[in-house]
């Protein structure tokens, strides 16, 4: 079993390697400009000069990042309860919501920057607005998939439906839930870096655009590649808290590893 | 049977002297989208200067200097209309981007503020909240600013701005901003706030700013081309100066969806960067070996370049008459 | 366990609105449950068995006629805590084990009970519908018919004086729905409550119930009520005695017959 992990791991490692070989090679036969795009050598030789500015940044990226996925789970999980269980509230929110992900964040930029100040706010801010649309929809989804008989029998059984919920409707809906999540997770890290673009003196999205406005490409896809790892990273941590709660599920889909 | 020879005679005449008569193609990429600062380039066109000088050329906004100097040193477009500082950082970085016509002799970049604020020197800024750029070169313009002009830093709240900086002066979040003068500022006035501001040019800073900058394999392959080019560019300039009102209508009806206001209010401003005692002797676009050893020496200052070049390598003047 | 009702459904009829008309899926239905029997409805398809069940349980109100649960109308009933269901499926929980399943019901409706007692009458079920040493085992861990023997024993452990199956064997191999079967009589022997029992196999009517319902096809109508007369216990040698296969066929008859008549008529 470990090896099989293992192996692949490193079939994993590989594949990244062939993808960085490939682009080394690549840019050195159609003689690229380096500060066009750079050779994956010289972005980890920025990489390593510059760690500490790099991983300096890294910590308010992450922050924004969390900050806004909790929010968007906060926030996703009680608008999509609304929507499972009244017609109401989901006939009228739903266009409403379609209308607000569809929307380019960059366009409120200013705005956002005079309601919500400078800072972690608006970060946070864009990420959850970005990354809250998939965990709405999934979680409504799951929600509403419970078998009905089984309802109907908490039901006749006289459970509250608080117990119907706890107990039947919210455990069903977390394989739905944690799937949005994982996709979540990844717009979360879109939406801070976006927010950074927009206005910020710090974080990973700073470190991009400023060494690209430098003409620094190595540091910028030193910082891209940066950004990538902390995507995976956080991707992980999603996967690994998944796998703890939803530890019959993983048991039921037999190969322990399916990402 | 004399007519008739004398017929095919002629037709091939003029059959032959076709493919002398075909313009050079050439894309000229600008610094930023379409403003009333770049009148006169639409007037060079207009007016058919490229024409006569056997050039047909395409015009395409552009998304920031830092970019235009990137495609024009990568070959992707033939001429820019780009920062000079940005053309000198590009050579350093191994880009061959060269200037052959300094426009704007003087650097834009301001601290922008309502007159009403009664800002005079950098030092009143003492106590107020700053908008700086973070994300953009005028960020560290503005730290070399404040370096050589000895300003307490701690003093001014200082506040990252990328966007929307008219905007977030008029929401009154900042008192003062660091931006092009003549587009947050104008803009801000055009909205109905009288503005005041400090070049940065002013208080210390000797960069040169949006020059017509070609590729270096360009002028080793077609010198000739980069000589008509920079000559009906500048016709264009000259001819604006003395015809202001006639270049900016022309402008506005080229682009109709450009604010005329706004436009109006930008267009003297911008002309009035073009004039110096340099240009007055030595007709516009012209830049001076001296100036641009200091601009490089502040762009290392600034740690914005870590390695001079020859700056000679930059810059030329020759193509100017 | 609370007392088990006389259930008496007289004259019901169930109609309900489609795009087009007004469609009955029940018509002028009356039948006898007297307490504690086992009773078996049988009928083709979309004859409206399951909404027969339905309407006894009160998800469904009767369009006419009505409903008696010791005489009093079902609306007027509190019913809850009271029936047990078998699905066809057996709608287990995935995340609870097969113990932690079958304490879903007393964790509900038998509140008053302390957790020990409830885990131990858990085990108790478990272990009769032969499930000894598999209650940590989850659902995916257990062959369909493992895990509707769990539903059974779900069912039966909170002891509800009324029982609802919707053809809960049907989805099982032949020879698992045998034992099946028998399981359910040993079970229901130990308990004393009314099973009312849907299917579509004759065999599986005749084996398990005292009184086969036989509905016509839509609108469900009661064409026969035959009382089986086998006494209990009964067991697999049942299936073995010719009156046994005789009254199989002579219903199949009726039911064939019935159709091929309506055939006929139409």
């Amino acid at each position: 079993m470990i090896a099989r992990h293992v192996t692949r791991t490193l079939g994993q490692i590989a594949v990244f390697a062939a993808f960085f070989l490939f682009w080394e090679i690549l840019v050195d036969v159609l003689h690229v400009k380096p500060v066009i795009l750079p050779p994956p050598s010289l972005i980890f030789a920025a990489m390593v000069k510059h760690w500490s500015y790099l991983l300096a940044n890294t910590w308010p990226t992450l922050f924004a990042v969390t900050g806004g996925f909790a929010v968007a789970a906060a926030l996703g999980f009680v608008i999509a309860v609304g929507i499972a269980y009244s017609r109401w509230v989901s006939e009228m929110t739903y266009p409403f919501l379609v209308a607000a992900q569809v929307l380019p964040k960059v366009a409120l930029a200013p705005l956002f920057l005079i309601w919500f100040g400078f800072g972690l706010t608006p970060k946070v801010v864009i990420a959850a607005l970005i990354a809250f649309f998939p965990i709405v929809i999934n979680t409504a989804r799951g929600l509403g998939s419970v078998e009905p008989e089984l309802i109907q029998y908490m039901h006749s059984l006289g459970a509250s439906w608080r117990e119907i919920f706890f107990k039947i409707s919210l455990p069903w809906a977390l394989p739905y839930i944690f799937a949005s999540f994982r996709i979540a997770i990844t717009l979360a890290v879109v939406g801070a870096v976006v927010g950074e673009f927009i206005s910020s003196d710090n974080g990973l999205g700073y470190v991009i655009n400023y060494a690209n406005t430098s003409l620094d490409t190595d540091v910028m896809f030193g910082g891209i590649f940066a950004l990538s790892a902390l995507g995976v990273v956080l991707f992980l941590v999603v996967v690994l808290v998944e796998r703890m709660v939803l530890s019959w599920q993983v048991a039921v889909e037999g190969t322990p590893e399916t990402m | 049977m004399n007519m008739r020879r004398l017929f095919i005679a002629a037709l091939g005449l003029v059959l032959m002297s076709g493919p002398a008569l075909a313009l050079d193609k050439v894309t000229l990429r600008l610094d930023w989208v379409f403003g009333s600062e770049h009148a006169p380039i639409f007037l060079a066109r207009d007016k058919g200067f490229f024409k006569d000088e056997g050039i047909d050329v395409e015009i395409l906004a552009g998304e920031g200097s830092t970019v235009t100097v990137k495609l024009v040193g990568n070959g992707t477009a033939d001429f820019g209309y780009a920062a000079a500082d940005q053309a000198l950082m590009a050579y350093a970085k191994g880009l061959p981007v060269v200037a052959t016509a300094v426009i704007l002799q003087k650097n834009p970049v301001a601290v922008i503020f309502p007159s009403a604020s009664g800002i005079k020197t950098l030092t009143d800024l003492y106590g107020k909240t700053l908008g700086v750029p973070t994300l953009s070169v005028s960020e560290k313009q503005w730290r070399y600013v404040e370096k050589l002009n000895k300003l307490d830093e701690a003093k001014i709240h200082q506040v990252s701005l990328g966007t929307g900086i008219a905007q977030m002066i008029e929401a009154q979040k900042v008192d003062a901003a660091v931006a092009f003068f003549f587009n947050d500022g104008l803009k801000v006035v055009s909205d109905g706030t009288p503005m005041g501001w400090i070049l940065l040019s002013d208080v210390g800073l000797p960069i040169y700013s949006t020059s017509l900058v070609t590729n270096e394999d360009m002028i080793k392959k077609n010198p000739d081309l980069v000589r008509r080019f920079t000559r009906a560019f500048l016709k264009g300039w000259t001819y604006a100066l003395g015809h202001q009102q006639e270049t900016l209508d022309t402008f506005l009806k080229d682009n109709p969806t450009v604010d005329p206001k706004y436009s109006a209010l930008k267009f003297p401003e911008v002309l009035k960067l073009t004039q110096t005692p340099d240009t007055e002797k030595n007709g516009i676009g012209y830049s001076s070996q001296e100036r641009w050893e200091a601009m490089q020496k502040a762009l290392l200052d600034m740690a914005i370049i870590d390695k001079g070049v020859n700056v000679a390598d930059v810059f030329s003047n020759q193509f100017l008459k | 366990m609370a007392s088990v009702p006389h259930i008496l459904i007289e004259n019901l009829t169930l109609q309900y609105r489609t795009k087009h008309s007004m469609v009955a899926a029940l018509e002028d239905v009356s039948i006898d449950i007297p307490p504690r029997s086992f009773v078996c409805i049988v009928g083709p398809s979309g004859c409206g068995k399951t909404t027969l069940l339905k309407v006894l349980s009160g998800v469904l109100k009767a369009t006419r006629g009505r409903a008696l649960l010791d005489g009093i109308p079902i609306e007027d009933t509190d019913l809850s805590g009271k029936i047990g269901y078998i699905f066809q499926r057996p709608l287990l929980l995935p995340w609870r084990t097969a113990l932690g399943n079958v304490l879903l019901t007393t964790e509900i409706a038998r509140k008053d009970m302390p957790l020990k007692e409830r885990i131990a009458e858990a085990r108790r079920w478990l272990k009769l519908t032969g499930l000894d040493g598999f209650e940590d085992r989850l659902p995916h861990e257990l062959s369909g018919g493992m895990q509707q023997r769990v539903s059974l024993s779900r069912a039966f452990a909170f002891r509800p004086p009324i029982l609802m199956m919707d053809e809960p064997f049907a989805a099982l191999d032949e020879i698992t729905r045998e034992a099946m079967q028998e399981e359910l009589l040993r079970l229901w022997s130990v308990t004393e409550s009314t099973v009312i029992f849907v299917t579509h196999s004759i065999s599986e009517a005749v084996l398990l119930s005292e009184r086969i319902i036989v509905l016509t096809a839509r609108p469900g109508r009661v064409d026969e009520i035959i009382d089986v007369p086998f006494p209990r216990p009964r067991g697999e040698e049942l299936r073995g005695n010719p009156r046994f296969t005789e009254l199989v066929q002579h219903i199949r008859h009726k039911l064939r017959g019935g159709a091929a008549a309506r055939e006929a008529a139409s």
